[in-house]
């Protein structure tokens, strides 16, 4: 493809401070513009990882020893620390899991979506005010003057997250990241959500990288995805060919099977077969043996 | 004797008072929260309750255990209406009355080593504490859990593992009836297939009567026989787990089976 990717991760390995095992393991994925890039995987497969590194999120007791993230053409490691927050606030927008947690409960919900526009793009607070009444009829609130004054606990949960949402497509970011939005609600409402999500990605033409574990989301929103087991990519695929089920990696198969599906009981909810947790074990074996040779010569 | 189910609700009703919009003086407005619930569940089925947050579907099952207490009807489990005996009456029975909650890490006493965490229910049923310690590891066994998980602490595991010590207290009681509230919503999927597949071995071996709350429909289909959907406090379908999913009759039911997203493509589902 001619078109420069919004967001290229290369080669991109990390580990707890600097000892043990890495726990991401040599990470490659580009993400196009207009995109849905999917992370699925366990808990613990370093999905959120991920996204947090691109984010600059990463606790501090992890550390990247080597690849790169390249946004929007620009590597992240040639900027500072300071050029770095400023060029990610204005390029990047994360979506969190928790939306309980997430907005401050002692502020009304009006500053904790105007204060990216006032302090990362130096807007008028009237500015940024009516963007933010603007945004709130976007993710289809009603009434949102009112949901402005309110503060977060007047809200239910698919309210707060779509507050999240808009605040943020608020900046008109590049890349967001949404790590797990829908996990936190009941499928009506995580429908909802997802829909929200298409329309505001397809409108604004953002970037999208999407951590879920759910195969059901991955079906419904992203386009590509890659399937993650302890850091490692193990499969990188569209969603057709990796739905049609052929040439999968097994485990991206046993992923599937494990989703719950009403109209197949008995080929949902199979929980993953040991022999595919050895076959995942040996290939990671093999990796970073491959990795430690490398890092030798 | 037998063939009586072991847990029938009728006409249930409960209410709070509505302290948002209580006025200055005199009483608040009253909330109902469920209204005129009936419900049966047969001895050693599994029944799914599903329906959106704030169906009242939590608030059935703490009642159907009677953590909440009911304003009006019936609640008869074995043979005993418990809807309003009080807590002397009610003691001997929470033996067959257990609970399993939907978020093992606040529900698990994180000072609390995990094999104290199972056997403590034991000791309160009046079990000496060598025979609580005994059927404690019995009961890790039985849920997957190795022995040496007891001398653990609940944040030294992970989410799968915390919610089957959560099944692991609930079982060692040897009750008659378990309320599941919600308990793999907080689990990822290979965590969920495996829940699951542990609930239904147990349920055919210790010969378990369940109650299983949920939102999603999927999971509902592989474990339970009967379904119950709720919406806004009232069970608005009732029927075998077969019919629901094959010609659900109710327009919400199918609301709710259209939301659930399935593994595979479907154009213009969003």
């Amino acid at each position: 493809m001619s078109e420069r990717p919004c967001l290229e991760i290369n080669n991109l390995s990390a580990t707890v401070n600097h000892v043990g095992e890495r726990v991401l393991r040599s990470v490659s994925l580009s993400v196009y513009r207009g995109e849905v890039h999917g992370l699925v995987g366990e808990s613990g497969a370093g999905k959120s990882m991920i996204g947090k590194a691109v984010a600059g999120l990463l606790p501090r007791a992890v550390k990247i020893i080597e690849g790169s993230i390249t946004l929007e053409g620009i590597s992240l490691d040639d900027l500072d620390e300071k050029g770095r927050r400023h060029f990610l606030g204005e390029t990047c927008a994360v979506i969190p899991q928790d939306p309980l947690t997430s907005l401050n409960p002692c502020r009304r919900i009006e500053p904790q979506i105007t204060d990216r526009l006032i302090k990362t793009l130096g807007w008028k607070k009237t500015k940024a005010r009516s963007r933010a009444l603007e945004l709130l009829e976007e993710v289809h609130i009603r009434e949102p003057k009112r949901v402005l004054r309110a503060y977060p606990h007047e809200l239910s949960g698919g309210m707060r997250q779509r507050i999240l949402i808009a605040s943020a497509f608020a900046t008109e970011p590049k890349l967001i990241i949404a790590d797990e939005p829908t996990t936190a609600l009941d499928v009506t409402v995580q429908k909802q959500i997802l829909k929200l999500i298409k329309e505001m990605e397809e409108r604004h033409g953002t970037a999208m990288l999407f951590v879920t574990h759910d195969m059901g989301v991955v079906a419904k929103i992203c386009k590509n995805v890659s399937v993650l087991y302890a850091g490692k990519v193990v499969e990188q695929t569209d969603v057709m060919s990796l739905f049609s089920g052929k040439n999968n990696h097994p485990y991206a198969d046993a992923l599937i099977e494990a989703t719950p599906r009403y109209d197949k009981p008995d080929h949902s909810l199979v929980p993953v077969d040991v022999s595919i947790n050895q076959i995942l074990a040996s290939e990671i074996l093999e990796a970073d043996k491959i990795w430690k040779g490398v890092g030798n010569d | 004797m037998t063939n009586q189910p072991l847990c029938a609700v009728s006409s249930l009703h409960f209410s709070v008072p509505d302290l948002n919009h209580k006025p200055l003086f005199g009483s608040a407005p009253i909330l109902e929260i469920l209204k005129n619930i009936n419900l049966e569940i047969p001895r050693g089925s599994v029944m799914g309750i599903v329906g959106e947050s704030g169906s009242g579907k939590s608030t059935l099952g703490r009642c159907l255990v009677r953590l909440n207490s009911p304003s009006e009807g019936k609640i008869v489990f074995d043979g005993k209406d418990i809807a309003f005996c009080g807590e002397d009456e009610i003691r001997p029975l929470r033996k067959n009355l257990q609970m399993i909650f939907q978020d093992p890490m606040s529900s698990l006493n994180p000072r609390r080593k995990i094999g104290q965490i199972v056997a403590s229910a034991l000791v309160a049923c009046g079990e000496s504490r060598a025979q609580a310690k005994d059927k404690a590891l019995f009961a890790l066994d039985h849920v997957g859990l190795s022995r040496d998980f007891a001398n653990r602490y609940p944040h030294q595991l992970s989410g799968g593992q915390r919610q089957r010590v959560g099944i692991a207290r609930a079982i060692a009681l040897e009750p008659k009836f378990i309320v599941a509230d919600e308990i793999v919503s907080g689990l990822d999927v290979s965590n969920q297939a495996q829940i699951i597949v542990l609930l239904e071995k147990l349920v055919a071996e210790l010969d378990l009567t369940l109650a299983f709350i949920s939102h999603d429909l999927s999971i509902v289909r592989r474990l339970c026989d009967r379904v119950a959907v709720m919406r806004a406090g009232e069970i608005v379908e009732q029927e075998s787990s077969d019919n629901i999913f094959k010609n659900p009759s109710n327009e919400y039911t199918k609301a709710l089976l259209d939301a659930a997203p399935l593994p595979e493509i479907t154009p213009g589902w969003i």
